[in-house]
């Protein structure tokens, strides 16, 4: 499994969090406690309005904050995040609400729209945190990668809390980093087999610990959770793993 | 004396305005100067020697000779009713008992016109011709017994109609009788003329004899229900009484009004009836006639009412006396027979009016007692406190209300129409046959042809629209009890889901527990602060099985009517937590809602009985509390449901500390700042935990399941081999292993409750060496809890 363990990535590299706000802190203590290297906050406070809220988050890694909004115009925005905040080459952009400002879900639509701009229509990784899930289908063509929508995630969970406490715990687990989600290569010798072979094949990860195989990617790149044992892996492109240990 | 020989006195005082004052100025001089005293003996007519009016007459002479009134009745035998009313016509007799019919028709030959039919005998029953009816004026003093008309049929012969009489020999009585006369119009009413008729001529003993050889197929009788002799024949078993075909009965009675329907019963034939039987009545009167030359005579007019009194007054005594009691008297001076055209005699009019009176006199004062009563016993329970107020409002949803007053339609309606038409509708012919009726009206079955009469249609189309309506509401109110029993189910507290707190952005929450699953057959009860804007309450007002509280979360009391330990979960919200990025100042806080849940359930009649009076609700408020040593080792602990509470930065899980053993904190805000970054660090992780968490339609929801007992001391490693290779048998879907749910050591050594779910841990992705233990449920992903199960019965175990 040493093959498996070189195409899987760690850590975040370099992250741009826009519309960023002092009462947003746990975003920059989540994305340090998963290894961010580099974390680029923009916001419209001004910049020493935040400081006292960042002494600790740099203490840990190197944070910059940059004061701008797209408020100021689309295109001025992009160009500014192409020169101030070098999004091109970010591995992945955060768009956070932001509020106060007309209709939250439009301005980071706008946003997206500067980050698509200032990318030349190549924009990393995008995530976009939205408050009015109708709102989604207004990101087509930005690039944005994953929408995300808060007020389900708390509802869904505390639902799962109802129905039932392992399944929270799990999901709980996923979210605080104890398990991990990955993406592994098809080893070529499971090419012509089923899924089920695939499973008593992928046992554990390079180092020995466990790790279960959660599905497959088809032809295609989609994520097929839970294909079935008997699915062939012919055409398959990946493999979905579920790697770490939650006690 | 002879209101038919009186002598022609005071004619000229026959003025038409002052006639009722010089009658009666007669009549009591008559009374006052003996009257009748030492006058001729009256002449009754009777009828054949033995017979019911026979009798009758000797009755009422005996009577009136041992009352000495000074009425004499000098009775006379005649051949019955046709001679009877011929001779009261002729001026003959005084008196006369008549079969009615036989007298109506008379009567309705008086009023015929023209000399021509004064000169023929025509066609009147006992051949009465309009002249001679019109030498007399008749009077009807009572009707005094009933007859029914009895078809007799030799067994095990029945007719279904008359027409299958043809040619054989029939006895319908004597010519001249009413019986005869009665039969005759009775059969015409068939179409069978009595020319065209084989009729047995001879005596009835006769006629039963030869229907007993078998000559005689049928015998049509008009005498009392009950009388001997039919009960005689069918004792004998020759013949049975065959009811009266209905189409004829109803031809009769359009042409001949003076017979009414009537059944006979079982109770009038013991042993010889096992049904009613529809046939049709008439009723023997008592009548006397003036002589057209001397109507208006004061004299003879006054006479006459002296004499009528008394004779009532005989026929009085003579029906109440017990001995006479087989004559079947019955003096009515109305309503015996569907029309009734001869006029009541004067005097016999003036009891009937007192007899009114008196009654409506005894109606109104039993009205008065009943009022009296009810309004006494009101009071009396009004002074117990007992209250008595019906409260209309609060009945309307009260099913009893409508089917009471449905039953009060149905029996009013039952009634009335039975009065209307008893007489004359053979499907009326009982208060039995009339309920039945009511009902299929008051159901909705309005039928015209069920109802002659326009008195008796407009109540029954009353009756059908009353019992509409009163079902109508019957089913409303039932449906509302139904609704409520279900709105009762969903707001039963056991095994409920609690929301505190609740704030618009959690909308989500409510969509997802009313969705299918297990959960949305819990009742779930919701909490909302008075800050919660008007229009998100009315949007979960609009959810089914969800009950509103508007209470304030902090205050213990306020939760008492949740029942919080026997809840499923408690769901403790954040107030102002609305997004990513910033909050709004909570309007109550998460830990005090905390305290109030403790509190609640410390206060909860269960958890009393559990502590007894040492326990925590016994603590009363004050100013210190002191801890006794070893106090609180000695505690029975709270029943507390498990309870779920969002905090935020502000508030770290270590201050809901001292609450680890029942609630669980989550900083859904931080966990959302976690969900952005590790979507960022695994790309799939983002479309992986959407699919778990919103229960798509792929096989990737996540499950606890037990494992089977025969797992127990097997590895994980042997136990996810077996799943990998078993699909569940209905869907083919499989499952793919996570991990197990393991119960705590601790736990096993304690009563179960709903804190074991705390005190578990979760094994994801556990050494391939690991046990299985007792207890441990299998986490997997697969379509969905029923196809996990399946596949979990399905485990083979390794060989």
């Amino acid at each position: 499994m040493a093959e498996l363990a070189a195409t899987h990535g760690e850590g975040l590299g370099r992250l741009v969090v826009v519309n960023w706000a002092p009462e947003a802190i746990g975003l920059v203590r989540a994305l340090q406690g998963l290894g961010a290297a580099s974390l680029v906050l923009i916001g419209t406070h001004a910049a020493a309005a935040v400081e006292a809220s960042l002494v600790a988050a740099r203490a840990r890694g190197s944070v910059e904050y940059l004061a701008a909004s797209v408020g100021d115009g689309v295109e001025v925005f992009a160009e500014f995040l192409g020169r101030a905040a070098s999004v091109a080459t970010a591995g992945s952009v955060i768009v956070l609400p932001h509020r106060g400002r007309g209709e939250t879900d439009a301005f980071s639509r706008l946003t997206c729209t500067a980050i698509h701009r200032a990318c030349r229509g190549q924009p990393p990784r995008i995530v976009v945190a939205v408050e009015d899930p109708e709102a989604t289908h207004e990101f087509a063509g930005l690039g944005v990668t994953t929408i995300f929508y808060p007020g389900f995630l708390r509802a869904a969970l505390l639902a799962h809390a109802c129905l039932d406490l392992g399944v929270l715990r799990f999901m709980l687990a996923l979210l605080r980093g104890g398990l991990r989600v990955q993406s592994w290569p098809l080893p070529p010798e499971l090419r012509e087999r089923s899924f089920r072979d695939a499973c008593l094949a992928v046992e554990t990860d390079p180092e020995g610990r466990p790790v279960t195989l959660l599905g497959l990617f088809d032809a295609e790149r989609t994520m097929v959770v839970n294909p079935g044992p008997g699915r062939s892996l012919a055409g398959a492109t990946g493999l979905l793993v579920l790697t770490g240990q939650d006690t | 004396m002879g209101t038919g020989r009186e002598g022609q006195v005071a004619g000229d005082m026959a003025g038409s305005g002052s006639r009722r004052w010089s009658g009666w100025l007669v009549a009591g001089l008559v009374l006052l100067t003996g009257g009748v005293a030492g006058a001729e003996p009256a002449r009754f007519g009777t009828g054949s020697k033995g017979g019911d009016y026979d009798l009758l007459g000797a009755a009422l002479a005996a009577d009136l000779e041992a009352a000495g009134t000074g009425l004499t009745l000098a009775t006379e035998t005649t051949k019955g009713s046709c001679e009877n009313i011929r001779r009261l016509l002729d001026g003959t007799l005084d008196f006369a008992l008549v079969q009615y019919d036989v007298a109506a028709e008379a009567y309705r030959a008086s009023q015929a016109h023209g000399t021509e039919a004064d000169t023929r005998l025509g066609g009147w029953m006992c051949k009465v011709s309009p002249k001679l009816a019109r030498e007399a004026e008749l009077r009807l003093i009572s009707a005094v017994s009933d007859s029914a008309v009895h078809m007799l049929v030799r067994r095990p012969v029945r007719l279904a109609d008359l027409d299958a009489i043809g040619l054989a020999p029939i006895f319908i009585g004597k010519d001249g009788s009413g019986s005869f006369e009665t039969a005759r119009v009775i059969l015409g009413a068939s179409g069978h003329p009595l020319e065209h008729l084989q009729l047995f001529t001879g005596s009835a003993d006769e006629a039963l004899e030869a229907m007993g050889r078998r000559e005689l197929l049928m015998m049509m009788r008009t005498t009392s229900r009950g009388h001997a002799d039919v009960q005689d024949v069918l004792d004998s078993g020759l013949a049975a009484l065959n009811p009266l075909p209905e189409d004829v009965i109803n031809r009769l009675i359009d042409g001949y009004p003076y017979y009414r329907v009537c059944p006979i019963e079982p109770k009038h034939y013991r042993g010889g009836l096992e049904y009613s039987l529809p046939t049709v009545c008439v009723s023997a009167v008592l009548l006397t006639a003036m002589p057209r030359a001397k109507v208006g005579d004061v004299r003879a007019e006054a006479a006459q009412d002296v004499a009528v009194g008394q004779l009532l007054d005989a026929l009085g005594r003579v029906a109440a006396d017990p001995q006479q009691h087989a004559l079947g008297l019955e003096p009515r001076f109305r309503d015996f027979a569907e029309k009734e055209p001869i006029p009541l005699h004067h005097a016999a009019a003036q009891r009937e009016r007192r007899a009114n009176w008196t009654g409506a006199l005894e109606g109104a004062a039993a009205l008065l007692g009943l009022g009296l009563l009810l309004w006494l016993l009101r009071r009396a329970l009004r002074r117990r406190g007992i209250a008595t107020g019906f409260g209309f409002e609060g009945q309307l949803s009260n099913p009893l209300v409508p089917f009471a007053a449905f039953v009060l339609v149905v029996v009013c309606s039952t009634y009335v129409v039975w009065w209307l038409e008893h007489d004359s509708n053979t499907r009326l012919r009982t208060l039995n046959d009339s309920f039945w009726e009511m009902n299929t009206f008051a159901t909705g079955n309005f039928s015209a042809e069920a109802l002659k009469t326009s008195g008796a249609r407009l109540i029954g189309a009353v009756a059908t629209i009353l019992g509409l309506g009163l079902l109508a509401w019957f089913t409303a109110a039932l449906t509302n009890i139904f609704a409520q029993d279900q709105t009762r189910l969903w707001r039963r507290t056991h095994e409920h889901l609690v929301v505190l707190n609740f704030r618009e952005d959690m909308l989500p929450l409510i969509r997802l527990l009313r969705s299918p699953g297990p959960t949305r057959l819990r009742s779930l009860h919701v909490v909302v602060p008075d800050a919660l804007p008007k229009r998100v309450r009315l949007q979960l007002g609009k959810i089914k099985a969800l009950t509103i509280h508007y209470d304030n979360p902090e205050a213990p009391e306020n939760l008492g009517v949740l029942r919080l330990p026997r809840a499923s979960r408690v769901i403790v919200l954040g107030g102002g937590s609305s997004g990513l990025g910033g909050g709004e100042a909570s309007s109550y806080d998460p830990l005090r809602i905390a305290r109030a849940v403790h509190q609640a359930c410390a206060r909860d009649p269960h958890n009393l009985a559990l502590q007894g009076k040492s326990g925590h609700a016994g603590r009363e408020l004050t100013v210190a509390t002191s801890w006794s040593p070893g106090e609180q080792a000695t505690r029975v602990p709270l029943q507390l449901p498990v309870t779920l509470v969002e905090t935020s930065e502000a508030e770290p899980d270590e201050i809901f500390e001292p609450f680890s053993g029942w609630l669980i904190p989550v900083d859904s805000q931080q966990l959302g700042y976690t969900w952005l970054a590790t979507a960022c660090r695994d790309p799939a992780f983002a479309e992986f935990f959407s699919g778990i968490v919103a229960f798509s339609d792929a096989n990737a929801e996540v499950y606890t399941v037990p494992l089977p007992a025969a797992w127990q001391g097997q590895s994980w490693r042997a136990l996810r081999r077996a799943l990998y290779g078993v699909t569940a048998p209905e869907r083919g879907a499989g499952a793919v292993p996570l991990g197990l749910y393991r119960a705590s050591l601790s736990e096993q050594t304690r009563r179960p409750s709903a804190h074991a779910d705390l005190r578990t841990r979760l094994l994801i992705n556990p050494p391939h060496d690991t046990m299985v233990a007792a207890g441990d449920l299998l986490v997997g992903l697969s379509e969905d809890e029923a196809a996990l199960r399946q596949i979990v019965r399905h485990l083979r175990l390794p060989a």
